[in-house]
């Protein structure tokens, strides 16, 4: 009976198992960073090496990072599944996930035949493997708004890898007969829309009612819209073949059905019974007003043109926040509660971990890269003053990060405890 | 009625009172805070008691295990009441800081033990429970008092 309905007795897996990956998604921001200093306006052109290794640095390196930290985080609480030995299993995709996103980086730079071997193998590995490991999971139980939603953000980062996988294999020179072209905005499409903004759709579902204690979204809203935009998706792919006069049409209904769930939630957060508004709040509100903007030029660039850098920073700052937000909150909690779980007298309250003055600064100075980002598309030197901006944005993530761990580990190895039988956490 | 509408109604109204002390605090009203904590304190245990004297005990003959998921509530349940003795000495204090962060703390737990109980247990027990059975359970939950 447990087992149909997916109760386990295992809760959360062990922290390192999350912080492990938050941390390399950290990094990989700042490195991301580093090169928009270098590269400045000349990643315009979005099939240059240097506009491809940014975008997968952020997408793989960051975003991959923290969902599959999140998830494996998140998996046991919304559905009551828990993962079979996940430290030996997120190590080894962790490791595949840094390897892969690092060679192929470096495969758009220096075209080989073996770095594009070495990047499709690695990335096919951490990907097929989480992704394998958590759908089979997720298909076992009776969904939520948020797992359903999360399966099929699964589902879609699967077919992005596989369209990732093929282009990869164009690019090396195998001889497939698929228009590169096609298969590259399928693969953007899926990515953007299916994976990055489905997954924030799904969590936003648990999130938002959750930790700021808003009116719950309409449950028939949420257990149809991710089926919708997905549904779509695959109607574009679809049209891609035989009706490419809907392509367009089909890609903006989902651009606006995202843009309506985000206004939809800055509703819900103005309609908080929390008083408190801290900084992840804000980093929320502030993904869901960057996505509607983003929705906006998307709009305006049908009529006028508007710089295509400007429109991807837009989205690029929708996907960003919500991983702000998402730290901010989950690691501080994350740290008391296994802790306190194991019985530590010291277990550090949430704000000893990260004061909100310092996710507040932190959100200062992610603002001030936004604005600098977008004036950057016409002052240049804008380019470099919103790069250093993020930079220290994600300087400040990653040193919160590594402080939760120091101090999670201190506490751990010199702490004084009571012991109690209690259930393994 | 629902066994998961009887027993989540609980819930939202402990967030209520969660936020309305949450709010007194951060404003530095601390006589409001304190009694609108005890309130939240009073309810969130009243809930815990009816779970752990009528509904746990009817789970547990349900799926036959006293050892499974109603242990595992009954732990966090033991974790909110450690919080909650924090989060009142942080008021009697006055000490604004320490009680924000205790909150912060004691909203996720909250929260995500709601989650799994909603998700899971009352869910299960409405899916399992007959009409009259049901009935029962819900009269004998109102019954329980602090």
């Amino acid at each position: 009976m447990f087992e149909n309905s997916g109760l386990s007795m295992d809760q959360a897996p062990p922290i390192v198992v999350v912080l492990r990956f938050f941390l390399t998604g950290s990094i990989f921001g700042i490195v991301a960073t580093v090169m928009l200093f270098f590269y400045g306006e000349s990643i315009s052109n979005f099939s240059s090496a240097k506009a491809l290794a940014l975008t997968h640095t952020l997408t793989l390196g960051v975003m991959a990072s923290f969902m599959f930290g999140a998830l494996y985080q998140m998996l046991p609480v919304l559905c009551g599944v828990a993962i079979k030995e996940p430290e030996t299993l997120a190590l080894r995709v962790n490791y595949a996930l840094i390897l892969g996103t690092i060679f192929l980086i470096i495969s758009f730079f220096i075209p080989s035949t073996t770095l594009y071997i070495i990047a499709a193998l690695s990335l096919a590995y951490a990907l097929f493997t989480t992704a394998y490991v958590m759908i089979k999971k997720l298909k076992t139980i009776s969904h939520s708004s948020s797992s359903r939603g999360m399966l099929l953000s699964l589902i879609s980062l699967v077919f992005v890898a596989i369209l990732g996988l093929l282009l990869l294999s164009l690019r090396g020179g195998f001889n497939i007969n698929i228009d590169y072209l096609s298969l590259k905005s399928a693969h953007f499409s899926f990515g953007l829309f299916g994976w990055i903004a489905l997954l924030i759709i799904s969590v936003s579902f648990q999130v938002i009612e959750m930790f700021y204690v808003t009116p719950p979204y309409n449950k028939k809203y949420a257990k149809y819209i991710p089926q919708i935009i997905i549904s779509l998706l695959f109607i574009n792919l679809i049209a891609a073949i035989f009706a490419p006069f809907l392509l367009n049409i089909i890609e903006y209904i989902v651009i606006i059905l995202v843009a309506l769930h985000a206004g939809l939630t800055l509703l819900k957060l103005k309609q908080k019974k929390r008083a408190v508004t801290d900084a992840t709040i804000l980093f929320w509100a502030f993904g869901m007003s960057s996505y509607i903007l983003f929705a906006i030029a998307y709009t305006l660039n049908l009529f006028i043109t508007i710089p295509t850098t400007l429109i991807a920073t837009l989205f690029a700052y929708f996907a960003l926040s919500i991983v702000f937000a998402m730290s901010y909150k989950i690691v501080p909690f994350l740290v008391w509660f296994h802790l306190n779980a194991k019985g530590y007298f010291e277990a550090p309250m949430m704000h000893e971990i990260a004061h909100p003055k310092y996710a507040r600064v932190n959100l200062y100075f992610f603002t001030a890269s936004f604005l600098s980002l977008l004036i950057a598309n016409y002052i240049t030197i804008f380019w470099q003053i919103g790069s250093i901006s993020l930079f220290i944005s994600f300087f400040m993530l990653f040193f919160m990060l590594y402080s939760a761990i120091k101090k999670y580990f201190h506490i751990l190895n010199t702490g004084k405890r009571f012991e109690f039988n209690m259930p393994k956490i | 009625m629902e066994i998961s509408q009887y027993l989540i109604t609980d819930h939202r109204e402990c967030d209520n009172l969660f936020a309305k002390a949450e709010a007194a605090a951060a404003k530095g009203d601390f006589a409001t805070a304190k009694d609108e904590f005890l309130k939240f304190a009073d309810e969130t245990l009243l809930h815990f008691k009816k779970e752990e004297d009528e509904f746990f005990p009817k789970f547990e003959e349900i799926t036959g295990s006293s050892e499974g998921p109603t242990m595992v509530m009954k732990h966090e349940h033991e974790q909110v009441r450690g919080l909650m003795g924090k989060m009142a000495q942080a008021i009697e204090s006055e000490d604004k800081d320490a009680y924000l962060s205790l909150a912060e703390s004691m909203m996720i737990l909250l929260q995500q033990h709601n989650m799994k109980e909603e998700q899971m247990l009352y869910a299960m027990a409405d899916r399992v429970l007959q009409p009259d059975g049901k009935t029962e359970l819900i009269e004998k939950m109102k019954e329980v008092a602090l």
